[in-house]
């Protein structure tokens, strides 16, 4: 019988992943062959990936690095939260009392809204 | 260097004294690694977590940098100090790799880690994290102030439009 179209060479191939829907082209391969190629390629596919692995590795440890010893070093010799907590402070009296002042005007927004409110919540005028 | 791949951390003794022995063996804090805790009553996996967490801070490790230290348990995941997870599938997939005989490029790419490595050691990461800690509540502080006075400036850049408009 032809190695190729030997049975339990076509069973050997069906089994192979990746094969499936070759079934009606299986008898045309060689089972040994495909194998190897598969390695083959695993093999130089395996190459990039250690490498890739080792750069992106470096670059998360240099991140780090220029995390904790530039970034954080300079909040703790400069730290700049205290000055911006008072300086929001001081801008957020400053807000309120400017939109209060424009609130409170007779022809403000918020007037206007309220007439609006207070004149369809009460019926002016008399039922018949 | 070893390759900077995930190691498991095998004990059956869970007691202080010989995890912080385990645990200088296997270099915690220069490789990433992880222990399992198969046990089933609560009580002694929290015992356990206890001990874990003692024997690293006797050993000055910090549980995150440069390479992170997990706990695997199925059925106690909420522990503060320790990243605990329910199973081998939910750790980092980064740093599982098949360990192998390097080329001479990666070779050299692995003493950049060593020494990129040493260099996060010699930070004093935890004291930096507890700094971060400290510095928290100022940050949420200054966050909701700016978001307050944000929110006015929007109210009054609407008032002044919509009076333009209305001009």
């Amino acid at each position: 019988m032809n190695k190729k179209t030997d049975p339990k060479k076509i069973k050997e191939i069906k089994e192979i992943k990746g094969m499936k829907g070759f079934e009606d082209v299986v008898d045309l391969i060689d089972p040994d062959k495909y194998r190897r190629r598969l390695a083959e390629k695993k093999a130089f596919n395996d190459n990039y990936e250690m490498y890739t692995f080792l750069e992106r590795e470096n670059e998360r440890l240099a991140l780090v690095d220029r995390f904790f010893a530039n970034q954080v070093k300079n909040q703790e010799a400069y730290p700049q939260v205290e000055g911006l907590i008072t300086l929001q402070k001081e801008r957020k009296e400053l807000l309120k009392d400017e939109l209060i002042e424009m609130l409170a005007s007779i022809d403000s927004p918020l007037n206007d809204g309220l007439k609006h409110m207070f004149n369809k919540l009460f019926i002016t005028g008399k039922r018949e | 260097m070893k390759l900077p791949v995930f190691e498991e951390i095998e004990t059956n003794d869970y007691s202080i004294g010989q995890l912080y022995k385990t645990f200088k063996k296997a270099s915690i804090g220069e490789i990433p690694s992880y222990i399992c805790i198969d046990m089933d009553n609560p009580k002694l996996i929290e015992e356990a977590l206890d001990n874990i967490k003692n024997a690293l801070d006797n050993l000055d490790c910090s549980k995150h940098f440069p390479y992170p230290f997990y706990v695997v348990s199925p059925i106690l995941q909420d522990y503060p100090g320790l990243n605990v997870v329910d199973s081998i599938r939910q750790l980092p997939k980064h740093f599982f790799k098949k360990p192998k005989k390097l080329k001479p490029k990666e070779q050299s790419l692995l003493n950049k880690t060593a020494i990129l490595n040493e260099k996060v050691k010699n930070l004093n990461i935890t004291e930096k994290l507890e700094y971060i800690q400290s510095q928290k509540e100022n940050q949420k502080k200054l966050f909701l102030l700016t978001r307050e006075t944000s929110f006015y400036e929007r109210v009054m850049m609407g008032i002044r439009d919509r009076e333009s408009s209305d001009e």
